[in-house]
């Protein structure tokens, strides 16, 4: 059940409805059934799986808040980690590893015939397995109070509108506001609304309409000029951003109307000065668990240079490969790594000039773009290809280039547009007065019929997120 | 360019009574009707263009410009 499908514009009416109607003592399970009902719309045997990580890593947490003894406690975060890193390794990883394993050993003339397991990829495994471990290493190093409601804690790791694509939430976070009870206010409901209507604009207007020409480009890479790949790269990076931050915000919008309030994870990453400030705008809470459960326990920038560099290319190694099982996830964290790492060799210092700082977003997203190439493509084969057309392709004509990617007047007229939507919309969402007036409901009424509209008009059919492959 | 939008006057005038409604809503800041009818003829307008053969990107292009001109209510209003 995506969000932009038909069950599910019928399926969070019905879960609100209820919600706000049943005492606060049922709410949890209410949640819980509705959370295990999306999760098993895609494929109900996968419940064992995210059950299987909730059974162990709850009563880890049980286990190191009952005893005093260091040792025991550091067993026990071990195992947890063994576990449910092992879960995640086998679903994700296994096939990659053995093929490359088998290619590895295929270079010394072995012979092996390549084999893969026919395993299917449980849905939102990497967001709920770290949120998991981030709960587990918040109670052994006695951030957290273990929980000991069994049913409050299955609702943590699968509380639906953050389930299968973040945002990866701290059980400080959320824990406390799943238990908390609500009461039905406008505000909550009238925010939840707008966030979730910019968050359908972001992914059916501008991500699944960028997708088109990404796609097109990507699936005849020998015959595309230098210039249809750099567009595609580009158009990428903003399909991207529009589908996973269009995923988030209307995740966010939609705990809100249940008067849950989730981590902001994006804040126009594309305004960014540097590298640097870009992952701190970019999946925030992803990259708040890499430096909260892994940089800093490597040392951090505590070491001296070196480590620091260290770290770094570990951290962003394994924030690409999370992504998943394929080399160009690595070649894209090493990628990013390169220049976090020479951002924080260099003597650089963000510009405080306007022309200064439009100037540092452009030449960044230039930078970003091959970044983009990077990680859209399918196979390290296919990353040689398009940087091959870039450098060496056929003319790079405007008109040529035009036709080749199929984008016509219209088209870019819309593009530029719909980015100029995307910036109202900003504005939109974070507009706290325009509750209190009566005109309201029809200036929402109207937008939301008008996305419907363009929404149709748009691709006519429902793509999945990107960020569900993860 | 080969355009129906381009070259329908019947649609102009549609587009254009629909954007007076939504310009008049914007800087009077009536409660909102006028723009409700504003939206009303653009869908009709629209849905007119395309049974005559217009593109899908001209027909979503321009009521993305619609949606632009009502989203103009809140610029600069963030908090």
């Amino acid at each position: 059940m995506n969000f932009n499908s038909f069950e599910f514009l019928v399926f969070l009416p019905v879960v609100l409805l209820l919600y706000w109607t049943i005492p606060h003592k049922f709410r949890w399970i209410l949640l819980l059934v509705a959370s295990y009902y999306f999760y098993m719309s895609w494929n109900a045997w996968l419940v064992f799986a995210i059950l299987g990580t909730t059974v162990i890593s709850y009563l880890s947490g049980i286990l190191i808040g009952s005893t005093k003894k260091q040792g025991r406690k550091k067993l026990y975060v071990i195992v947890t980690l063994v576990v449910c890193l092992g879960t995640l390794v086998f679903f994700k990883y296994f096939n990659f590893l053995l093929s490359s394993v088998i290619d590895f050993l295929n270079l010394f003339s072995l012979h092996i015939e390549s084999r893969t397991l026919d395993i299917i990829l449980p849905v939102g495994i990497s967001f709920y397995t770290f949120q998991t471990l981030s709960y587990v290493i918040d109670v052994y190093r006695g951030k957290f109070i273990p929980e000991k409601h069994f049913g409050y804690y299955a609702l943590f790791v699968s509380y639906f509108p953050q389930l299968v694509a973040g945002p990866i939430e701290k059980p400080g976070d959320l824990l406390p506001q799943l238990r908390e009870k609500h009461f039905l206010n406008r505000e909550d409901m009238e925010i939840g609304f707008k966030t979730m209507v910019c968050g359908f604009f972001r992914k059916c207007v501008v991500a699944d309409f960028c997708g088109i020409y990404v796609n097109r480009v990507f699936s005849d890479l020998p015959h595309a000029t230098g210039l249809a790949v750099w567009i595609a790269g580009a158009f990428f990076c903003i399909q991207m951003y529009c589908d996973f931050a269009g995923y988030s915000e209307i995740a966010i919008g939609c705990a809100r109307m249940m008067g849950v309030k989730l981590t902001k994870n994006f804040d126009r990453p594309y305004f960014s000065q540097s590298y640097t400030e870009f992952f701190r705008r970019w999946h925030i809470t992803l990259n708040r668990w890499f430096t909260e459960y892994l940089y800093i326990p490597l040392g951090g920038n505590r070491k001296g240079k070196a480590r620091k560099i260290l770290n770094t290319v570990v951290v962003f190694s394994l924030c690409g490969m999370w992504h998943g099982a394929n080399w160009t996830y690595l070649l894209w964290g090493l990628y990013a790594a390169f220049f976090v790492c020479a951002e924080s060799i260099l003597p650089w210092k963000p510009s405080t000039t306007d022309m200064g700082i439009l100037g540092r977003r452009v030449l960044m997203f230039f930078i970003f773009v091959p970044a983009g190439i990077i990680f859209r493509a399918e196979s390290v084969a296919q990353i040689g290809q398009a940087f091959f057309q870039i450098f060496y392709g056929t003319e790079n004509y405007l008109v040529d280039t035009l036709a080749f990617v199929g984008l016509d007047f219209f088209g870019l007229a819309r593009f530029f547009v719909s980015l100029i939507c995307m910036e109202l919309f900003c504005d939109f969402v974070d507009d706290r007065k325009s509750f209190k007036q009566k005109s309201s409901i029809y200036a929402y009424t109207i937008i939301a019929v008008m996305l419907c509209w363009i929404a149709l008009l748009s691709t006519g059919d429902i793509s999945a997120f990107q960020y569900f492959q993860f | 360019m080969e355009s129906i939008l381009f070259t329908t006057p019947i649609l102009w005038i549609g587009y254009a009574v629909a954007l007076f409604l939504c310009v008049f809503d914007l800087l009077k800041k009536t409660s909102g009707l006028f723009s409700a009818l504003s939206l009303l003829i653009t869908v009709c307008t629209t849905t007119y263009a395309l049974i005559l053969g217009a593109s899908i990107g001209e027909a979503s292009f321009v009521v993305l410009c619609f949606l632009l001109l009502n989203l103009l209510r809140y610029w600069g209003k963030k908090e």
